[in-house]
C-alpha cells in the first residue's frame, strides 16, 4: 500500500470523525445534557470496579449521581501530579460538604503499588485514591497523559478538562465546581 | 477486503446503528491523536532504514455504551513519506471489542486487557499516550492486549465477594507493531475470595508460547496471592495513627524449554519460579506533625520470561530525566532482589525520600542504587533536591552519581517558572575498557495556567555508547536543544509541538521501559477528545 493510498483510506475516518463532533456535540452541551438518543462526552464508568488503599473493591460509578464529580489521574513519580495534589486537598476540603465528590486515581500501577498508601498518608491527602492498576480507568476515558483531570457533572458528563498543571490551574477547576455547585444541572 | 477488515467494519455499524437507534441513550466518547513530524534520525546512517523522518501517525479510539453493551475500536494509521519502506504504512483497526455486563456478569469479545495478581502469571496492558517506534519498525500505539474471549462472575453478600474469570486469546507480545500477525495463543482462569480488607487468589494460564525464548512450547503456570490490609483492625484497637498491609504473591511455570545460554543458573531449563513479596508502614506522627512511611518489597524471578506477563520491577521510577534514563531494566530470567523506599514529611512542607533498591543477576552480575530527595514545598512553590548514586552490571555502568534540582514557583496571574538541573557522571565498559562519561540536563519552562507552557530543553553527553563517531572512533560531546510547546485549545484539545534535537535511548512511562529513537526536526502532536 503507498502512502497515497493510506491517506485516501484515512480520510473518511477523518471525515466521520469531525461530522460526530460537529452534529453531536450541540445535543448535548456542557450545560444542557440531553435527554435522550445521543450523548457524547458522557462517559460510562460501569464495571470499573477498583481497589481503594484499604484493598476494599470500590465500584467507580457509584459516586456519578451525589453531585461534581472531579477525576485526578496522577501518579507518584509525575511531578507536575504531586505538585497539584495538595492543592487538590484543599478543594476537597472546602467543597466536599458541598457536595463534590474527589477521586485520584494511581496509575503506578504494579511498579509502585507498595509506595503509594504510605506517599498518601504521609501527605495528608484526605480524598479517596483508588487504584487504577492495570489502566482500565485510564484507558476507558482516554486518558492520554498525567496529570489529566476531569469534572463530570452529576450524569457523567465531562465538563472541563485540566491537561498537565501549572499554578492556578486548580483555581480555574475550582471555578467551574461552584458553577456547577450553585447553578449547574439539578444535582 | 481481509476477514479482519470485514469486522472491524461489522463492529463500527453495529456501534453506529445502536448509537443512532430510536430513543435511547447512547453514551459516546471518543479520542483522536494526530503526531506530524519533519526531520531525521540523526543516528541512523542509512543502516538501519531511512533517516528521513517525515510522516505523519494517527490513533482514533471510540467508546459507546448502550445499556448493558459496551461496544469501542481504534484505528491507527501511519504514512511516512519515504516510499521504500512500503511495508511501513498501514492504516488498520488495531483494537475492536463489545463488552455485555449484567449486574454480576461480564462477557468481552474483542480485544482487552487482563491482569491476573500483581502480574507475574498475566498482564496484558496497554500505555495510552505512549508512541512507540524503533528502528526497523512504524510508529505505533503502545498496546500488549489479548484478542478473544473473556467472562467475569462476580457474587457477593455481607460477609465478602467471590470472583472468576476465565479468558482466551491471542497476545499482541511488547515491541510487537500491529503490522506484525499475532501469534500463539493464552488461556486462564482466576478466582478471588475477598472479605473487608483481605484478598486471596489462584490463577492458571497455559500459553502457546511463540516468544524468541520459547518458540512453540506449552507453557503452564500457576500462582497465587495473599493481600491484607490491617488498618481495620487496628482501628478497632485505638491505633489509628499506624496503617500496616501485606501482600504476598508466588507463581511456577513448567514447559519452558528455555536455550540453556539464557536459562536461570538456578533451575533448569524447563521450569521458572517467580516470588514477590511487600510490605507497607505508616505512622502519622512519628514525631509532633511528622509523618513516616515505608514499604519493603522482595522479588525473586527465575525463568520467568512469559511474554503476557509484566511482575514488579522493584527498581524506582523517577520523576527525573537523566534517571528516568538510565533506570535498570528487570531481567525476569534471572533476577533476585530487594527494595526499601522511606518517606517523612513535616506540615505537608518538608519531605524526605530515601530509597535503596539491590538485584542480583546471571554471571554475578549486580544492581544496586540508593537515592535521596529533600523537598520543601509553600504556597505552590516547590524546591526538590534529589542525588543517587548506583551500579549496574546488566548494562556495564558502575559509580553512577547524579546530583539535581527542581524549582517551580508562581508569579502572578496564573504565570509560573520551572527550572531542572541535573548532572550525571559514570563509568562504562568491562575491566580493561573503561570509559568515563558526563551527561547533564537542563530545562527551563514558563507555564500559564489554563492555556499552556513553553520549555526549553538541553542535554549533552559524552558517552561512549552515544557519542563514539563510527568512522573515526573519536568520542565527542553530543548536544541536543530544543524547544517544546504545549498549549490547550478549549475543552476538548492539546498541541504539544517540539522543534531541535531528541536524544534517543530508554523511556519509562508509568513503570514500563522501552527504546525511542533520537529525532533531529521539527514535531506536533494534536490530543482531542470528546
Amino acid at each position: 500500500m503507498n502512502s497515497r493510498r493510506a491517506g485516501s483510506r484515512l480520510a473518511p475516518w477523518l471525515l466521520g470523525a469531525v461530522l460526530i463532533s460537529t452534529a453531536a456535540v450541540p445535543r448535548g452541551s456542557a450545560e444542557t445534557p440531553a435527554a435522550g438518543g445521543l450523548e457524547v462526552g458522557k462517559v460510562s464508568l460501569a464495571g470499573l470496579r477498583l481497589q481503594d488503599l484499604d484493598g476494599k473493591t470500590v465500584e467507580l460509578d457509584s459516586y456519578l449521581g451525589k453531585g461534581p464529580v472531579v477525576l485526578d489521574f496522577w501518579a507518584t513519580w509525575c511531578k507536575p501530579c504531586l505538585a497539584a495534589l495538595p492543592e487538590l486537598n484543599v478543594l476537597y476540603a472546602d467543597l466536599e460538604p458541598r457536595g463534590l465528590q474527589l477521586v485520584g486515581l494511581n496509575e503506578d500501577g504494579a511498579r509502585n503499588a507498595a509506595k503509594v498508601k504510605p506517599f498518601v498518608r504521609t501527605k495528608g491527602i484526605r480524598f479517596p485514591v483508588l487504584m487504577d492498576m492495570n489502566r482500565d480507568a485510564q484507558t476507558r476515558l482516554n486518558v492520554q497523559a498525567l496529570p489529566t483531570t476531569l469534572l463530570l457533572d452529576s450524569t457523567g458528563r465531562v465538563v472541563h478538562t485540566s491537561f498537565g498543571y501549572r499554578p492556578g490551574e486548580i483555581d480555574q477547576l475550582r471555578a467551574r465546581i461552584e458553577a456547577l455547585l450553585d447553578g449547574g444541572p439539578k444535582e | 477486503m481481509t476477514r479482519r477488515g470485514k469486522a472491524g467494519r461489522a463492529v463500527l455499524l453495529a456501534a453506529a446503528a445502536l448509537c443512532t437507534a430510536g430513543q435511547a441513550s447512547a453514551q459516546i466518547s471518543f479520542a483522536n491523536l494526530a503526531e506530524l513530524r519533519v526531520g531525521e534520525d540523526p543516528d541512523a546512517g542509512g543502516l538501519d532504514g531511512p533517516a528521513n523522518r517525515f510522516s505523519r501517525y494517527e490513533q482514533f479510539d471510540f467508546d459507546s455504551t448502550h445499556g448493558p453493551l459496551h461496544l469501542g475500536f481504534r484505528f491507527e494509521s501511519y504514512v511516512p513519506s519515504d516510499r521504500s519502506t512500503p511495508e511501513f504504512n498501514y492504516d488498520r483497526f488495531t483494537r475492536r471489542f463489545a463488552t455485555w455486563r449484567g449486574r454480576n456478569y461480564a462477557v468481552t469479545a474483542g480485544n482487552y486487557e487482563a491482569t491476573f495478581g500483581r502480574g507475574l502469571v498475566l498482564r496484558t496492558f496497554a500505555l495510552p499516550g505512549v508512541i512507540r517506534e524503533e528502528r526497523g519498525t512504524p510508529q505505533f500505539g503502545d498496546s500488549r492486549d489479548l484478542d478473544g474471549v473473556r467472562a467475569e462472575v462476580r457474587a457477593e453478600n455481607h460477609h465478602g465477594a467471590l470472583e472468576f474469570s476465565v479468558l482466551q486469546g491471542r497476545p499482541r507480545y511488547s515491541d510487537e507493531t500491529p503490522t506484525v500477525p499475532r501469534s500463539g495463543s493464552v488461556e486462564g482462569a482466576a478466582g478471588v475470595a475477598s472479605r473487608g480488607p483481605a484478598r486471596a487468589g489462584a490463577h492458571y494460564v497455559r500459553i502457546d508460547s511463540q516468544t524468541a525464548a520459547s518458540p512453540g512450547n506449552t507453557i503452564e503456570t500457576g500462582g497465587g496471592f495473599v493481600q491484607i490490609g490491617f488498618d481495620p483492625w487496628l482501628q478497632r484497637a485505638g491505633w489509628n495513627w499506624l496503617s500496616l498491609d501485606t501482600y504476598a504473591e508466588a507463581g511456577r511455570a513448567v514447559g519452558l524449554g528455555l536455550p540453556a545460554a539464557i536459562s536461570s543458573e538456578k533451575l533448569d531449563r524447563n521450569h521458572g519460579r517467580a516470588v514477590y513479596v511487600s510490605q507497607t508502614l505508616t505512622v502519622d506522627e512519628v514525631l509532633p506533625e511528622v509523618s513516616w512511611g515505608a514499604s519493603y518489597e522482595f522479588k525473586d524471578y527465575q525463568n520467568f520470561q512469559l511474554g503476557v506477563n509484566e511482575p514488579p520491577m522493584l527498581v524506582r521510577e523517577h520523576s527525573f530525566s537523566l534517571l528516568n534514563r538510565t533506570t535498570h531494566v528487570v531481567q525476569l530470567l534471572q533476577e533476585r532482589g530487594h527494595q526499601v523506599e522511606s518517606r517523612l514529611d513535616w506540615r505537608q512542607t518538608l519531605d524526605a525520600t530515601v530509597n535503596w533498591s539491590q538485584a542480583d543477576n546471571r554471571d554475578g552480575l549486580e544492581f544496586r542504587e540508593t537515592y535521596g530527595e529533600l523537598g520543601v514545598h509553600w504556597q505552590a512553590r516547590s524546591m526538590v533536591l534529589f542525588a543517587a548514586t548506583a551500579d549496574d552490571g546488566i548494562e556495564s555502568v558502575r559509580n553512577r552519581n547524579t546530583l539535581g534540582a527542581y524549582v517551580q514557583v508562581p508569579l502572578a496571574d496564573g504565570h509560573s517558572a520551572e527550572l531542572e538541573l541535573g548532572r550525571q557522571r559514570a563509568e562504562r565498559g568491562v575491566p580493561g575498557t573503561v570509559s568515563n562519561f558526563e551527561d547533564r540536563s537542563f530545562s527551563v519552562t514558563y507555564g500559564l495556567a489554563g492555556r499552556g507552557a513553553l520549555a526549553y530543553v538541553r542535554q549533552t553527553t559524552d558517552d561512549p555508547d552515544e557519542a563514539t563517531d563510527p568512522v573515526t572512533g573519536q568520542v565527542s560531546r553530543r548536544e541536543y536543544d530544543s524547544v517544546n510547546a504545549s498549549l490547550t485549545l478549549g475543552a476538548h484539545h492539546e498541541l504539544a509541538m517540539f522543534w531541535g534535537r531528541r536524544r534517543g535511548g530508554l523511556a519509562c512511562t508509568a513503570g514500563t521501559c522501552y527504546k525511542v529513537r533520537p529525532f533531529d526536526g521539527v514535531s506536533a502532536r494534536l490530543t482531542s477528545r470528546f
